[in-house]
């Protein structure tokens, strides 16, 4: 059973959640402010964190931007809908995708369910063997990006990203292929999230030694990892 | 260049061109007035006269009557101007006939012009004074005073430098008058299509003149156009997340509906509730939108202020009797009449009761009080309620701000609506925490109205 905090100060829509998802087998958590959000999120007690941008004492994207500083909790995002403002800011904070609200629980169950797939055991996806592309290695098994021989801060949405860009180094991936491997569903028109966590992998990467960056865009076509 | 430059030019080089013309053609027939005015004299002016003159002077000085004389009879062969030698007497040297009066009129012009060169009066060695000029005869006819001897540019360079500067100065005027108004123009076509952060630039209001007050004018009406814009977009904002938490809650009650068939009544309930809500938000921006147009279009009339506010405590009684809340108003005995809009103030009134109504704890009593002064009437309603942050205190007024507290029945315009209604009346309205604890707000009207 995977352990979900909700951190919405709507006590009425949080409450309405936590009663559709008990249903869907999961334990669900609920605070109201964003203090004691970050405190309980901080807690390692659960598996997943549904964030409301909007919080009454600190903003949503502030609570996800501090706890990335110490956690790699898989984040998903209430954000407003047709806000591309705060989706873009959430996601460039670290969350790992995000929900418009108003939405039907069945869409937040699903994503919810998406990013938990990712981040359990999956042993459907390829082998669990270390791939290793140049100073990348990546090990599936313990979801752990390794850099120039350091372990690399990434989300779990990022390292997925990176995984799937490995297992095709060299080649161009789609951004709709990466957005069915790391976020669990085919990109949406207009949907700039994958571009995002490229981008905040790119930083985490840094640059070659001849200034170019390590994954290259291929214009209308998604992103490939150079080999 | 725009038309209204041309124009401006056109109308200044005409103006220009003809004041030179008139100026230049005046100096020029005064001069010649003058000219004629000296050539119409006795004696001849000018610079052949003022030349044998002189030299008759130096003989005379030099070789007495004798060589003057001399002089005087070698000239009658030659082609210079014919100098006469008159004596005290009026005899003329060489005995040529000459007018006493032309005598007097050299001797006046002498007196007058002490620098006069065309006449002398010398005196001979033999102590006779002699009178040196050349009358106008027909011998001398000749030698007409031309005027001063000056370099005279041609009349065509004349002409088109005064044009050239003509053109010159109606361009500079036509481009400072058009230059801010062609400003202007282009700040409003800015405007107009949408850009409310066009200002028009310092240097237009250095000027102190009409078209500076213009560009002021503009100024200002740009500032109020984007503020009133910036308000109704922050509204249409607020708005819309304000339905947005409905609506999450309609939808996540019909996904548990879906999902558990035996969770349909409560879900019913929970849709029901919510589409109520709506409709109080959506009620309550009427209100708000009416407000406005309502106090820009009905006329104030004159009522009783107390039968309004004991029509609102009756009203609010009804709501507070379910949490057990006491109204406590204590009408003053004389009415009070006030000019204003009755609507507008019942709904200040009522929304303001309600907001305490709704916070003051359940077995508590609210105090309405009213006071009146000559110039102002004071409402005040005070609950018994947790108060407000101090540092919040103006911001209840705002649009759907919402304190700590969670309420389920307020759409977070009502304090908003009362403060709209009140600002129609020039009023004000505070909120101010109690010394004793819960929330105190005050309501004052001014008696006498200024006409917007």
């Amino acid at each position: 059973m995977s352990r979900l905090l909700i951190i919405d100060d709507d006590e009425v829509l949080a409450g309405l959640f936590r009663d559709y998802l008990s249903a869907e087998q999961f334990d669900v958590t609920i605070r109201h402010n964003a203090t004691d959000g970050l405190y309980a999120a901080l807690s390692g007690d659960y598996d997943l964190l549904v964030l409301d941008v909007m919080l009454p004492d600190m903003p949503g994207t502030e609570v996800l931007r501090q706890l990335r500083e110490q956690s790699n909790l898989p984040v998903l995002m209430f954000t407003a809908k047709g806000d591309d403002v705060d989706r873009i800011l959430g996601l460039e904070s670290g969350a790992d995708d995000y929900v418009p609200k108003p939405c039907t629980p069945r869409e937040l169950s699903a994503r919810i369910k998406a990013i938990l797939r990712r981040t359990d055991n999956h042993p459907d996806t390829g082998s669990s063997a270390t791939i290793k592309v140049g100073p990348l290695e990546i090990c599936p098994q313990q979801r752990r990006a390794v850099w120039h021989g350091q372990t690399l801060d990434v989300t779990s949405t990022e390292f997925s990203l990176l995984e799937t860009l490995a297992r095709h180094a060299g080649q161009v991936v789609s951004k709709n292929a990466l957005s069915e491997a790391a976020l669990g569903r085919p990109l949406a028109r207009f949907d700039r999230s994958i571009d995002v966590h490229m981008s905040s992998i790119r930083q985490k990467l840094g640059r070659q030694t001849d200034g170019h960056t390590y994954i290259q865009t291929v214009r209308g076509k998604g992103y490939q990892l150079i080999k | 260049m725009s038309r209204l430059f041309w124009k401006f030019f056109f109308a200044f080089l005409t103006a220009l061109l003809l004041v030179s013309i008139g100026l230049g053609s005046s100096i020029w027939l005064n001069q010649s007035a003058k000219l004629d005015a000296i050539n119409e004299l006795p004696v001849k002016l000018g610079r052949d006269p003022a030349a044998v003159v002189s030299v008759a002077t130096n003989l005379a000085d030099y070789g007495g009557r004798d060589t003057l004389k001399q002089y005087l009879t070698d000239q009658v062969s030659g082609e210079e101007p014919l100098v006469y030698a008159v004596d005290a007497e009026g005899n003329e040297l060489l005995g040529r006939q000459t007018d006493p009066e032309t005598h007097a009129t050299a001797r006046e012009l002498i007196q007058e012009y002490q620098r006069i060169r065309s006449i002398r009066e010398i005196v001979l060695d033999d102590g006779d004074p002699i009178l040196l000029f050349v009358p106008r005869t027909a011998e001398n006819a000749a030698f007409d005073f031309k005027g001063k001897k000056t370099v005279t540019p041609p009349l065509w360079l004349l002409a088109s430098i005064s044009l050239l500067v003509s053109l010159l100065f109606s361009g500079l005027l036509a481009w400072y008058f058009t230059r801010p108004i062609r400003e202007l123009r282009q700040a409003f076509s800015a405007v107009a299509a949408g850009d409310l952060q066009t200002r028009v630039s310092a240097g237009m209001q250095s000027r102190h003149d009409e078209l500076a007050d213009l560009g002021q004018s503009f100024n200002q009406m740009t500032e109020q156009l984007s503020q009133l814009v910036n308000a109704q977009q922050q509204l249409l904002h607020d708005v819309s997340h304000e339905l947005r938490s409905p609506l999450a809650r309609m939808q996540a009650a019909i996904g548990i509906a879906q999902q558990r068939p035996e969770k349909i009544p409560e879900s019913l309930a929970r849709v029901e509730h919510e589409s109520v809500r709506i409709d109080m938000l959506i009620g309550d921006l009427l209100k708000l939108s009416r407000l406005e147009s309502l106090s820009q279009t009905q006329s104030p009339q004159r009522f009783n202020l107390l039968d309004l506010l004991q029509q609102v405590v009756i009203d609010a009684r009804f709501e507070a009797e379910r949490k057990q809340v006491q109204i406590d108003f204590q009408p003053p005995p004389d009415s009070l009449i006030y000019q204003g809009q009755p609507e507008l103030l019942h709904r200040a009134v009522e929304n303001v009761l309600r907001n305490a109504v709704s916070f003051t704890p359940d077995n508590s009593t609210i105090y309405l009080t009213v006071a009146q002064s000559a110039q102002q009437l004071t409402i005040t309603i005070r609950d018994q309620g947790p108060g407000v942050r101090e540092n919040a205190l103006d911001e209840i007024f705002t649009p759907f701000y919402r304190g700590t507290s969670q309420r389920d029945d307020s759409t977070g315009l009502g304090l908003t609506i009362a403060s709209r209604a009140v600002a129609a009346h020039q009023g004000t309205i505070t909120a101010e925490n109690h010394p004793d604890g819960g929330l105190s707000v005050t309501i004052q009207l001014p008696r006498n109205q200024k006409s917007p």
